[in-house]
């Protein structure tokens, strides 16, 4: 292909211009000497036919020069050339040039912001596995206008008991606790999860269990898993964690398992709460429901 | 003074080069040659200025070449017509024919 060829030229020309010198050089020292010869036989003496040949040839220098360029050389060159002159145009022209350097720059910049978004949201699939399979489910309340509301405890329970479209169904809640103990009191961020919630979202913790369906219920529910997080850096990621206390306002609470490191917990308020990660979760407690306090249509007790 | 060997038109030189090579491969020298033979002797032809016109035509595709050995045991370039250069002959050979005609008419008005 033509285009190819010159193309090729062209590169080859930019990597290595001394051979297509040396090409150019020789094919023009072969033609010079068979004319030279040539003219030796019709009876020159050899610098006559050397001028002769040379005479007929043409300026070579000129000549070589020219066919040098056919062949893609120079391209370097023109390139920085007119990359000094387009330098040279910006800074004499400096108002067209912060238009320019502006309109680039906020053209990249959405385009960008955009792509992050969409990326997150549309794009990158939730971070658990089989995601297609997933949903996130909100109670609605047209008298007070939400359409996304959570559910009371007792209304999740009849539907995860009651419903059949569904594998599994989890619920999770979040609060915030003081963690007591060793070391200085800290303010951590502590999700309420349903036993289902770990199974559902196909996640293994990376040291010790999730919760048991029987944690859920009130006295046997003092039991925590740490993030990776909390367990790297309050407890310098001790291998034996498991079977210690942590003390979360005031409930002493035995330390089960620790979860791996990749784990995300979902936002339930992004706009879509399985894909966006929630901000940090430092540890899970299993929800618990007592019968005689819940009331079906309205919120959970606060457990705190 | 009329100069009796006429410099060749702009562009002429390519259909040459491809004519001769449409002879059989041969070198940048073994081309300016057959083109003289061809000719003559009647045209005067800058030696030098085959290469350029050689190279460009080769980056058309048109022609192709490799190192060989000339007849004298030396290295040489050889080059050779494509496919695609013998196409471009044939075409260019009509309209140099129709040129000529042309021109010969405007010439033989009385």
């Amino acid at each position: 292909m033509a285009s190819w060829k010159a193309f090729r030229d062209r590169i080859r020309a930019l990597l290595d211009s001394d051979a297509v010198h040396r090409e150019i050089d020789e094919e023009m020292r072969f033609h010079l000497d068979m004319r030279a010869e040539e003219n030796v036989r019709r009876g020159m003496s050899p610098e006559d036919a050397r001028r002769e040949a040379e005479r007929r040839f043409g300026r070579l220098t000129r000549i070589k020069e020219m066919g040098y360029e056919v062949r893609g050389g120079g391209f370097a060159e023109i390139l920085w050339q007119d990359v000094r002159y387009g330098v040279r145009m910006l800074l004499k022209h400096p108002g067209f040039t912060f238009i320019a350097v502006l309109t680039l720059a906020l053209g990249i910049g959405v385009n960008t912001a955009l792509f992050s978004v969409v990326n997150a949201v549309l794009l990158r699939p939730l971070p658990y596995a089989e995601p297609e399979r997933l949903v996130q489910i909100y109670e609605a309340n047209a008298q007070q206008g939400f359409d996304r509301f959570a559910f009371s405890l007792a209304n999740f329970i009849d539907h995860r008991d009651q419903q059949t479209g569904f594998e599994q169904m989890a619920a999770y809640n979040r609060w915030n606790a003081n963690l007591t103990g060793a070391g200085e009191p800290e303010r951590v961020q502590v999700a309420i999860v349903s036993a289902s919630f770990l199974p559902l979202l196909r996640v293994q913790p990376l040291l010790g269990r999730g919760f048991m369906p029987e944690e859920e219920t009130p006295g046997k529910d003092n039991v925590a898993v740490l993030s990776y997080g909390l367990w790297q850096r309050r407890f310098g990621a001790d291998p034996g964690i498991l079977n210690q206390s942590v003390t979360l306002s005031g409930h002493v609470c035995t330390v089960v398992g620790v979860l791996p490191a990749d784990f995300q917990f979902p936002n339930p308020f992004g706009s879509n709460p399985l894909s966006e990660a929630a901000p940090k979760v430092d540890l899970l407690v299993p929800l618990a429901y007592d019968p005689k306090c819940g009331f079906r249509g309205k919120r959970p007790p606060v457990p705190e | 003074m009329v100069k009796q060997k006429p410099d060749l038109p702009q562009g002429t030189l390519d259909l040459l080069v491809l004519k001769a090579l449409s002879l059989g491969p041969m070198h940048g020298y073994g081309i300016g040659q057959r083109i003289q033979q061809l000719a003559e002797d009647m045209l005067q032809i800058e030696e030098g200025t085959l290469y350029p016109a050689v190279y460009r035509i080769e980056q058309k595709g048109w022609i192709e070449s490799e190192w060989g050995v000339s007849d004298n045991n030396r290295r040489a370039r050889f080059y050779k017509l494509t496919r695609q250069g013998r196409k471009q002959l044939a075409v260019e050979e009509s309209q140099w024919e129709h040129l000529t005609t042309a021109v010969a008419k405007v010439l033989q008005a009385t």
